[in-house]
């Protein structure tokens, strides 16, 4: 699909080098319509949404804010949070900025890892973009999804 | 014969395309020739003769006017704001500088400079004080490690030229182009030397994991280099209209407060000073030793190092636990005080929260939040 011309514009600034070091779209050449739109398709198929997703990530990032630099323990989880002096702007260009925030959480039982940064969550959140295939912070919605058990766990609302 | 069809198709392709570019090259030459255009600046204060087709943003750097940006004209820090009363930027705002503005900004003819190309006669309104702000090749003299994470940048600025800044300000700081990273971007950092000292700048700059100008900072830049910056820059700068300054940090934010403990002393101004400075460990710790001396030199000045986990190996004496811990139990009150603060985001709302369970208020609580 032909890319229109905001998108086009705002993949420019997506690349590596741009806004952040390795960029948001690996070796991802799809318009972004295609990127999101697919990842969407996957999360209709799971039932889950991307924005549940999000406030799930979001609820664990805040357990680990609890004691930035430690691992907490979350319930079913692990969670260590780093900090950086500094913010992110979102690359959709909504005045919305994150902080300079990573998350790493282990699953006690699997001991899978999975890691993301504030920016992260906001771009899944509220732009379902999970980022283009190669990028070192893009998260497999059906992988992120099993990781945090939805659909089934439970993800409050106010969160 | 497949072969030579499938040849002649990409040579045919690739004169098209050639053929294409350069006629859009010349289009935009000749369509997008927007010739001299005149900018004047607060009322005739400043009247340029630029070449239009650049945007604001970097026309004006062009003619040494520093508007602070921090993503460097990507509309995604909306920091570029001037107003724009005539010319070609005075019409409706882009669909990429509505999130930034109010509609009070809008009213008032604010504009991201970053989007708004120069492409006539334009009327501008700027902050006067950002006329001060300069830009300065400097020679990188000294890169030092203050931890495993953190560098000192000594920037030796050009023989018989000086900055002007005030303690707690900070510069940008410009990259060069490396690895994936194929065009100049620039950070902004706190000046962490001496006012008084003029010709040269001290930066201390921690590695952020993916970092665009941190990681060409420590994994790229060599003593001897050129690097260029602009400043100074910024608001958060001693008021001193209290008796006691309550100053906290973690990591590299410990740059401004050491300018302004400096500051302070060799004015001799009567201030109290408790300078809390958080770690997570005792490795992250640096400039104990300059700051513990200053404290003993200097009565008016406290040092409270706080290392949130120890390691057992360190023996360490001094506070242990969040630095949030240590502000929460030794400053009773906000009376009379005022707070300087430079660290982490969630840091800073931990360390606001407090301030203002003690009666701190907005006007006494300074911090930069980049």
């Amino acid at each position: 699909m032909k890319e229109n011309p905001r998108d086009a514009l705002l993949r420019v600034d997506m690349e590596a080098g741009r806004l952040i070091k390795d960029g948001f779209l690996g070796e991802d050449h799809r318009p972004l319509s295609d990127i999101i739109s697919q990842d969407l398709d996957t999360l209709a198929g799971l039932q889950v949404s991307h924005v549940e997703l999000g406030r799930a990530m979001r609820r664990l990032t805040r357990k680990g804010m609890a004691a930035i630099g430690e691992t907490v323990d979350a319930g079913d989880y692990l969670v260590k949070t780093e900090e950086y002096m500094g913010w992110l702007g979102c690359p959709f260009k909504d005045a919305r900025r994150a902080a300079k925030r990573n998350t790493l959480v282990r699953d006690k039982a699997t001991n899978k890892e999975m890691r993301w940064s504030d920016l992260t969550i906001h771009l899944i959140e509220e732009h379902a973009f999970f980022q283009g295939k190669g990028s070192a912070f893009r998260l497999e919605p059906e992988a992120l999804a099993a990781f945090l058990g939805l659909p089934g766990a439970l993800v409050p609302q106010d969160e | 014969m497949d072969f030579l069809i499938v040849a002649r198709t990409v040579i045919s392709l690739a004169l098209v395309s050639g053929a294409l570019a350069v006629i859009v090259s010349v289009a935009d030459k000749v369509l997008n020739n927007y010739g001299e255009c005149k900018l004047d600046i607060n009322d005739g204060q400043k009247q340029l003769t630029v070449e239009g087709g650049s945007s604001l943003l970097s026309t004006l750097a062009g003619q040494k006017i520093f508007i602070p940006s921090a993503c460097g004209g990507k509309a995604t820090c909306g920091l570029c704001k001037v107003q724009v009363l005539s010319g070609t930027g005075a019409g409706q705002v882009l669909p990429t500088e509505e999130p930034y503005l109010t509609e009070k900004e809008k009213a008032d003819s604010y504009r991201l400079s970053c989007q708004i190309k120069v492409k006539s006669d334009m009327r501008l309104r700027i902050p006067e004080e950002l006329f001060n702000i300069r830009e300065f090749i400097c020679e990188l003299v000294e890169i030092e490690d203050m931890t495993y994470d953190i560098k000192r940048l000594r920037l030796k600025l050009p023989k018989g030229d000086e900055i002007n800044f005030k303690a707690g300000q900070f510069v940008q700081l410009y990259t060069k182009p490396y690895g994936k990273v194929k065009e100049e971007v620039f950070r902004a950092y706190s000046i962490s030397s001496k006012a008084s000292e003029k010709d040269h700048l001290e930066l201390l700059i921690r590695l952020v994991p993916d970092g665009i100008c941190t990681t060409w900072v420590h994994t790229a830049l060599k003593e001897g280099e050129q690097v260029r910056v602009s400043g100074p820059y910024g608001d958060f700068f001693l008021r001193g209209d209290c008796e006691e300054l309550i100053m906290v940090a973690g990591g590299s934010g410990l740059a401004p407060i050491r300018s302004l403990v400096y500051d302070v002393i060799e004015k001799g101004l009567p201030h109290k000073m408790r300078f809390f400075f958080g770690a997570n460990t005792v490795k992250d710790l640096y400039y104990l030793e300059e700051f513990t001396r200053i404290e003993k030199d200097h009565p008016q000045f406290s040092f409270i190092p706080c290392v949130a986990k120890p390691e057992p190996e360190a023996n360490w004496q001094g506070e242990s636990g969040f630095v949030t811990v240590a502000l929460e139990n030794q400053v009773d009150t906000g009376e009379a005080k005022e707070a300087y603060l430079c660290g982490s985001p969630g840091m800073l709302n931990a360390c606001i929260k407090i301030l203002k369970s003690k009666g701190f208020k907005d006007n006494t609580i300074f911090y930069d939040e980049f």
